[in-house]
Formats: C-alpha cells, sequence, structure tokens
C-alpha cells in the first residue's frame, strides 16, 4: 500500500486545475454558431419532478384506451420492477423522461446537429438538423427516438418520434404508443443563465390532446458532465436537487 | 505485478495527473477558425477508404513500434512491449477467449460496460460524430452508444477519479486537435484483451487531411507500468453518409451478464 503522505509534493498540482473561464471565454469567440443559436454548455437542474405533470396543472389527458394501457403497465411494472429497462438497466429513458434528471446534461451545439448528453444512464440524445425523419420502415424504432430540429429564432425545435415499446413518458410508467411524437424547443432564458425545454408530447392513441411540460436548468460552466455512467455503481452526489411532486 | 488495490489505483493515478498535467500554456493556446473546426466536424468511420477511391492492396507490414495499419486490431508491436504482468493478462484473456464458443469475446462491451478508451478510438467501424466547438469537444460513438467529452483549454482535475473513457483536455497547435488523455479505469482495454495501468497516458493529434475527406489520428500511449515503451499508431477515418443509429449491447446482449442497478458489473479484466 503507498503512503498517500508521500503523495503531499504533487498536491499543489491541485491547484488551479478547473476549468479556465478565461481561457474558455476566449476561445468561445471563435463560434462556429450564431451566439443566439448556441447552446453549448453544461445544464444541471435545481429541481426535478417526480412525475411528468402538464405544465398547466391538469391531469394527463388520457383516453379510455390509455387509461387502460397505463393500469394494465403499471401493474406490469409493479409485479415485475425489470420491465422498467431505464431504471434496472440504466438504458436509455427516451424522451421526455431523460429530461426530469437530476444529473448534469451537456448540449453540443455544431452547424449540422445538436447533441445532448445526459449524463445518468449515459444517454445520448443526437438530432439532426435536416427536414425530414428516417423512414420509419426502415428505421428500428429506438429508446431516444429519431430526431430531427430547426432553428425558429433564438429556440432549438427538435421534434422526436419512432420510439421503441420499452420508453415510458416518465418514472411513474406513462405508457405511449408507436403514434407518440415529442416536440422539444431549447431556449436559453435569464440572460443565458438558464436553459428552459418545453417538451410537448402527442400520442393521439393515449391522450386526448397533447400536453406540454416545462424543463429548467442552470447554466453551470464549472461542470463536466462524466460520460462513463456504469449501471449500479457509484455516481455523483445530487442530493441537492430537489424532488417535486 | 499483482492487481492494484482501490487505494493503491488511487495514488498512481495521482502520479499519472502529475506526469500528465499540460503545460499552462495549453490554456492560452489560440483558437482555431471556425474553418478548421467546421471541417473536422461531422460523421467519420474508422474503417474504410475515402469515398469513390478503389480499394488498394493491403500495406507492409508497418515499421515498429508505429504502425499505420488502418483496421480495428492492434498489431502485435504493442504485444512485443507488455510487461510481464501486462502479457501474463493477455495471455489469459486470449486463452479465455479462444474457450468460448458462440459467444462474443469477454471484452468489457460484451459486458455491456462503455466500450472504453483507448480501445474505442481507434477500432470502431461504426460511424462516429465529432462535435467541435470552441470550448468542447464531443465524440458521439455509435458503438454501444457511447460518449466522449475534450475540454479544450481546461487541465486535468486533481482530484481526477478513473473512468472507462478517461479524462480528456485539449488544445489546438494551426489546425491540429491535440487531446492530452489520463484518469483511466483499468477495465478499459486496447482492444480484445490488452490492458493497461491506471499511469496510461494517452496523447491524440487529430487533423483533417485530403481535402477533407479524412481525419488522420495520431495516438501516442506511454504507461510505464504495462508497456516497456511509447507507442504509437496512425488511424484514419473517413467522412460517411453512414446513418448514425442506436446501438445497445445491453439492449439485446445475452452473452454475458450485463450490469444492473441492484448489483452492479461483475465484469473482471483478465490479471
Amino acid at each position: 500500500m503507498i503512503d498517500m503522505r508521500r503523495l503531499a509534493p504533487i498536491a499543489p498540482l491541485a491547484l488551479g486545475l478547473a476549468l479556465s473561464a478565461t481561457a474558455a471565454g476566449a476561445l468561445a469567440q471563435a463560434g462556429l454558431v450564431p451566439a443566439n443559436q448556441d447552446l453549448t454548455g453544461v445544464y444541471w437542474a435545481r429541481s426535478v419532478p417526480a412525475q411528468i405533470k402538464p405544465m398547466d396543472g391538469s391531469a394527463l389527458p388520457y383516453t379510455a384506451a390509455g387509461r387502460t394501457m397505463a393500469a394494465e403497465l403499471q401493474a406490469s411494472v409493479k409485479a415485475d420492477p425489470t420491465l422498467d429497462r431505464a431504471k434496472h438497466m440504466c438504458l436509455p429513458a427516451g424522451v421526455p423522461r431523460a429530461y426530469a434528471t437530476a444529473y448534469p446534461i451537456q448540449i453540443l451545439s455544431v452547424p449540422d446537429v445538436t447533441t445532448i448528453l445526459f449524463e445518468e444512464n449515459r444517454q445520448v440524445h443526437v438530432a439532426r438538423h435536416l427536414p425530414e425523419h428516417h423512414d420509419s420502415e426502415f428505421w428500428d424504432p429506438s429508446y431516444m427516438g429519431d430526431s430531427i430540429a430547426k432553428w425558429e429564432g433564438d429556440t432549438l425545435v427538435i421534434d422526436s418520434r419512432n420510439f421503441n415499446d420499452e420508453v415510458f413518458l416518465d418514472d411513474s410508467v406513462v405508457p405511449h404508443s408507436d403514434k407518440l411524437k415529442v416536440v422539444q424547443r431549447l431556449r436559453k432564458i435569464d440572460g443565458g443563465k438558464q436553459l428552459e425545454v418545453v417538451t410537448t408530447v402527442e400520442d393521439p392513441e393515449v391522450f386526448t390532446k397533447p400536453w406540454q411540460a416545462r424543463f429548467v436548468y442552470d447554466k453551470r460552466d464549472d461542470v463536466e458532465v462524466k460520460t462513463d455512467w456504469i449501471c449500479g455503481e457509484p455516481h455523483r452526489d445530487v442530493s441537492q436537487v430537489q424532488r417535486t411532486r | 505485478m499483482k492487481p492494484c488495490s482501490l487505494s493503491l489505483r488511487a495514488a498512481l493515478l495521482g502520479l499519472a495527473v502529475a506526469a500528465a498535467v499540460p503545460a499552462a500554456s495549453w490554456a492560452q493556446a489560440a483558437a482555431p477558425s471556425p474553418e478548421v473546426m467546421r471541417a473536422m466536424n461531422g460523421l467519420w468511420t474508422g474503417i474504410g477508404r475515402p469515398p469513390g477511391q478503389a480499394a488498394t492492396p493491403a500495406p507492409p507490414p508497418p515499421p515498429q513500434p508505429t504502425s499505420t495499419v488502418n483496421n480495428n486490431r492492434f498489431p502485435p508491436a504493442l504485444e512485443a512491449l507488455l510487461q510481464p504482468w501486462a502479457k501474463a493478462g493477455y495471455d489469459k484473456y486470449k486463452a479465455a477467449a479462444a474457450a468460448v464458443v458462440d459467444k462474443e469475446p469477454p471484452t468489457p462491451d460484451n459486458n455491456c460496460l462503455p466500450f472504453g478508451m483507448p480501445g474505442e478510438g481507434v477500432s470502431t467501424a461504426f460511424p462516429w460524430y465529432l462535435h467541435v466547438t470552441p470550448t468542447t469537444v464531443g465524440i458521439i460513438m455509435q458503438i454501444d452508444t457511447q460518449m466522449r467529452l475534450i475540454h479544450i483549454g481546461a487541465q486535468h482535475p486533481a482530484d481526477l477519479k478513473p473512468s472507462m473513457h478517461g479524462h480528456s483536455v485539449g488544445h489546438w497547435e494551426g489546425d491540429t486537435l491535440v487531446i492530452d488523455s489520463i484518469g483511466f479505469d483499468d477495465r478499459a482495454q486496447f482492444n480484445d484483451g490488452i490492458i493497461h495501468s491506471p499511469k496510461l497516458h494517452v496523447v491524440e493529434r487529430y487533423r483533417v487531411i485530403d481535402d477533407g475527406k479524412t481525419l488522420e489520428k495520431t495516438y501516442t500511449f506511454t504507461d510505464p507500468d504495462a508497456f516497456t515503451g511509447p507507442y504509437t499508431i496512425v488511424r484514419k477515418s473517413y467522412r460517411t453518409d453512414k446513418p448514425f443509429q442506436e446501438y445497445l449491447n445491453a439492449q439485446n446482449n445475452t452473452l454475458y451478464q450485463c450490469p444492473t442497478a441492484d448489483a452492479g458489473s461483475s465484469y473482471q479484466p483478465f490479471r
């Protein structure tokens, strides 16, 4: 065993090892994309909802079939929690569920693609800036869906669809059909200090009408997103993130 | 050499940080022009040839220990550099892999761990995105849907915890992106069983050549505990229009035990 006291001489190297904000600021001036369309950065929520609910305060607008589907699915997951693959196997949660995370996220804005990296479950959400989705006949359903994006002024609009049937819309096991479409509107607010994501969920087989949920994150230049989440191993402390109902 | 205890791993990692902290001038390095970043951005694939170029005969055997062979295997030159304990681990891996019937090799990724550096960087034939921004470079790999982040102008933190991808900082030297990575989880491997110690230090140099069609990546690996000397390998990636699809070993893998939230991972590297 190494005597840790012998490592004391390298302690000074610990100083000043955080990201050099000055250097990063200087580099940021050489931007690739218009300043109002640059979401690159790390974002971290101060609170996350235990259940994703419509932002207008209403209940989820289930259809009769959707309510039945939810009851059956929730009973199945209660009987066998391993059916919740995101929770049990750390597989991607899909959207909007992935946005309800207590862990930081990294966004990378480049001219043709926007990618959102969720530290939790190492989820990768790639949105190509193209007008058309892949042909769903030849494109397998996936956890994070098939996503395209476009800019509307300073708002990035991501349109995701073609999710697989292991995706639930939130931790309380809200179901979806193959008609699910999730539009995500991302923009900086509060002078760039925060990121707002408003998701619109549309699934005519499960819900009578589209409904929206809102997520807000602080921009955190002092945080680096970790990229190798391994299920069941220790992760960063997120006790400061408030869980709301 | 025996397997490292956690405390020894942490101590060795600390020494690796001491050895690899980049010069302060890195943080002051000039930002590249948007054109340079734009040229490097895009979807690349690790194996193949530039679009439209005819197949060429296999290259002659490379000089050692530097290799330019463009495939998904580390050539024997690396094996020749292994310290005895690392060679013994590699031999154990090869024996275990040879005993496998109708299964994938017992690699970290086939146990649903991240593929991990350095193997992922040089061996994937699947498409991968390079997202180059002024402050952060992202490498987004289709294989097992993995990601690496390179922090431009930053320095390695002192309290680094080992990770499968290591911790990466970068700077620009003209049109070349230079990436310095340390802090590797020693469960990660080069590929097919070549292991490393917590002292592994990787320097990557990326530049776009061939009228923007090719990305040349030069890797230099240094690990005084695992290798008798530095090892350099050159790989080329090519622009691709292959679709980038979600790919998760854990989704369909029935060969090995994937980690779960309750049990974690049971994978242990061969030692």
